[in-house]
């Protein structure tokens, strides 16, 4: 085998990609999603959690008990008095409250635009703040009484357990989701990227007439279809660095505003071996990609049987997003056991063995890819049906 | 040169969903072309010059017989055959997204070329089809003329000892026509071997030291024009064309 001509194979196709600004888009517009996906989650967390910087603004016509005061600033609440009911309504008319309270006796009444999402949140706060200050106010009856609020209240126990032993809070959950889908992005990236590559490779070569014209030159079948798959790998691996190298990078500048990001740790080792998944999801997807296509005799046909590998690369996404459990037969399925590795290694959860079964049985299936196409690509059906 | 010894390409040609037949686009196929002469490859659409050619070329195997370059075949030496070989067909499609100068330099790597022997010969040939002023735009802005030039150029970049033209001048108008038959005159004066195939009888008798005509994969009649034309009793190739084919045109 010549590797020169395997080179030259490489160059021309690169070259050629390099040239296509719907290529580039491919490779570089896909993976910034991840990054806006990211940032979105980021600001859809604060948003639900709320910020100490940004507290809502509750009118009330009583003045707060020490108590009370503790229960509003645990529910983000700001609260301002007004001497009368009149100047506390023209407030909220003003647009200076989110909600107000006016409390007479032992009754509060919370007045609030229910057809506002921002006000019915502020609601279900103050009343979260008045539920608990009732609770206190109940307790220390029963402990001015001698009694033990326990056994009034608990008697029975309610905890929410993981089934592997830790307790996993929600926002733990939402976080563990939004990262799978980013590190499924990152697949589905180098899906995409070889398809278009794959295609311009070798089915528009075909409908071109390219293909014959380059045959006639020195050069063989095989190396022709390993300079082509070589190429590809180049431009899958180049789509999933691009990705990994945004999540990585869009999840740092998203710690430093966003509270949900700030124990990301991911050290130089776990990232080196993020890239070696990459190179070797690269490898394999190139291979069914050209695979895919092999048998078209156009560019429309080639995209329409590039599909089947794209929607195969997004399962991955909706296993991440059902939260199903991984098994160590996972790490046996390429594209599945890609993402499930990234995931591990995003959240320090390392298992060696897994990560060698992953690179072992995508090297083996790539081995079998590539027989199969040199065989493939040996047949004077494949080259000249166009 | 070249001997082209009893050769048949089958293939398999689907008649409805489930059936398919044997097809002999070539059958018992036998000449030889000799350096300084221009073979000329004679019959109408369908009658299995391409593939014929394809064959010679080595981009296709045939199902039986035997070709031999210099005594050389393609099961054994493609690569040094390749090396030998110029492959120019009518529809010959270039890369759009390279500059005529991109392809001259990719084909001379192909060919095993190297730096400042290749970059001479890119510049030589420029040169010599008058491409300076286009050789560096995308092939795709190209005029069918300057796309033509590239064509022929790039079987050039290796000086080959043969040269296989399929149907060259098809489609093309009379001044791109005329670069393409200066080059077939200038080649075989050099003592170049030229299989030119066409469909344009007149063409062939103008260019053509012998011809081999072949109607549905057959061979009908090997020799000079003129003998041909004596062997038929006819005045021109056309005519003698339908008088060895007879009523067998439909």
């Amino acid at each position: 085998m010549n590797k020169n001509n395997i080179f030259i194979t490489i160059k021309k196709e690169l070259r050629s990609v390099f040239r296509d600004k719907k290529t580039i888009i491919m490779i570089l517009a896909f993976p910034l999603m991840i990054g806006v996906l990211i940032f979105l989650y980021g600001f859809m967390d604060t948003e639900m959690v709320g910020d100490d910087n940004n507290k809502y603004k509750v009118g009330i016509n009583y003045t707060p008990t020490e108590v009370e005061q503790v229960y509003i600033k645990e529910m983000q609440l700001e609260t301002k008095e007004y001497h009368s009911d009149e100047a506390l309504k023209e407030a909220y008319d003003n647009g200076e409250l989110e909600a107000y309270i006016l409390k007479e006796n032992d009754t509060y009444t919370i007045y609030i635009d229910d057809s506002d999402m921002t006000a019915t949140t502020v609601g279900t706060l103050v009343e979260s703040y008045l539920s608990s200050y009732n609770k206190y106010l109940g307790d220390l009856y029963l402990y001015q009484n001698n009694i033990d609020p326990e056994v009034v209240y608990d008697n029975i126990q309610i905890e929410f357990k993981n089934v592997d032993g830790e307790e996993t809070s929600s926002t733990a959950l939402m976080l563990t989701m939004v990262m799978g889908i980013a590190f499924s992005y990152i697949i589905i990236s180098i899906s995409l990227a070889t398809i278009n590559m794959a295609t311009s490779a070798i089915a528009t070569e075909k409908e071109n007439g390219t293909l014959e014209t380059i045959l006639t030159l020195p050069i063989t079948t095989n190396e022709l279809i390993i300079g082509k798959y070589l190429a590809t790998v180049i431009i899958g691996l180049c789509s999933s660095i691009m990705g990994f190298i945004i999540t990585l990078v869009s999840i740092k500048i998203a710690s430093l505003k966003f509270e949900i990001y700030k124990e990301f740790t991911m050290n130089f080792p776990t990232i080196a071996l993020g890239v070696l998944i990459c190179f070797v999801a690269s490898c394999l997807i190139a291979g069914l990609a050209i695979a895919a296509t092999s048998s078209s005799k156009s560019y429309k046909e080639a995209q329409a049987a590039g599909q089947t590998l794209e929607i195969i690369s997004m399962i991955p996404m909706f296993i991440q997003v059902l939260d199903v459990n991984t098994t160590t037969y996972f790490y046996f399925i390429p594209i599945l056991s890609h993402t499930t590795i990234l995931m591990d290694l995003y959240s320090n959860n390392i298992n060696y063995m897994n990560l060698l079964y992953t690179i072992i049985s995508t090297i083996i299936y790539t081995v079998i890819i590539l027989k199969f196409l040199l065989t493939k690509f040996k047949s004077e059906k494949v080259l000249f049906q166009s | 040169m070249i001997e082209v010894k009893n050769v048949y390409k089958k293939f398999k040609k689907q008649i409805s969903k489930k059936e398919t037949i044997d097809f002999y686009a070539d059958s018992n196929i036998s000449f030889t072309a000799s350096p300084g002469e221009v073979v000329g490859i004679l019959g109408p659409n369908g009658a299995g010059k391409t593939t014929l050619l394809r064959m010679i070329a080595g981009i296709m195997t045939p199902t039986k017989g035997e070709i031999l370059v210099d005594e050389r075949s393609h099961k054994k030496d493609s690569i040094s055959i390749k090396k030998d070989i110029a492959f120019l067909t009518g529809n010959t499609k270039l890369y759009k997204d390279i500059s005529p100068y991109e392809l001259l330099k990719m084909c001379g790597e192909y060919y095993g070329l190297k730096d400042q022997e290749l970059e001479k010969k890119v510049k030589n040939i420029i040169k010599k089809f008058d491409m300076e002023t286009f050789a560096h735009q995308r092939i795709e802005t190209l005029s069918t003329g300057q796309y033509q030039r590239t064509s022929i150029a790039r079987c050039l970049i290796n000086d080959p000892k043969y040269y296989i033209l399929d149907e060259p001048t098809s489609g093309l108008d009379i001044i791109s026509s005329k670069v393409i038959l200066d080059c077939v005159k200038e080649e075989k004066a050099n003592n170049k071997c030229i299989l030119y195939s066409t469909h344009y009888m007149e063409e062939a008798e103008n260019i053509c030291d012998k011809i081999v005509m072949i109607n549905k994969g057959k061979v009908i009649a090997t020799g000079s024009p003129k003998e041909i034309k004596k062997n038929t009793d006819t005045t021109n190739l056309r005519d003698a064309f339908f008088a060895l084919i007879g009523g067998d045109h439909e």
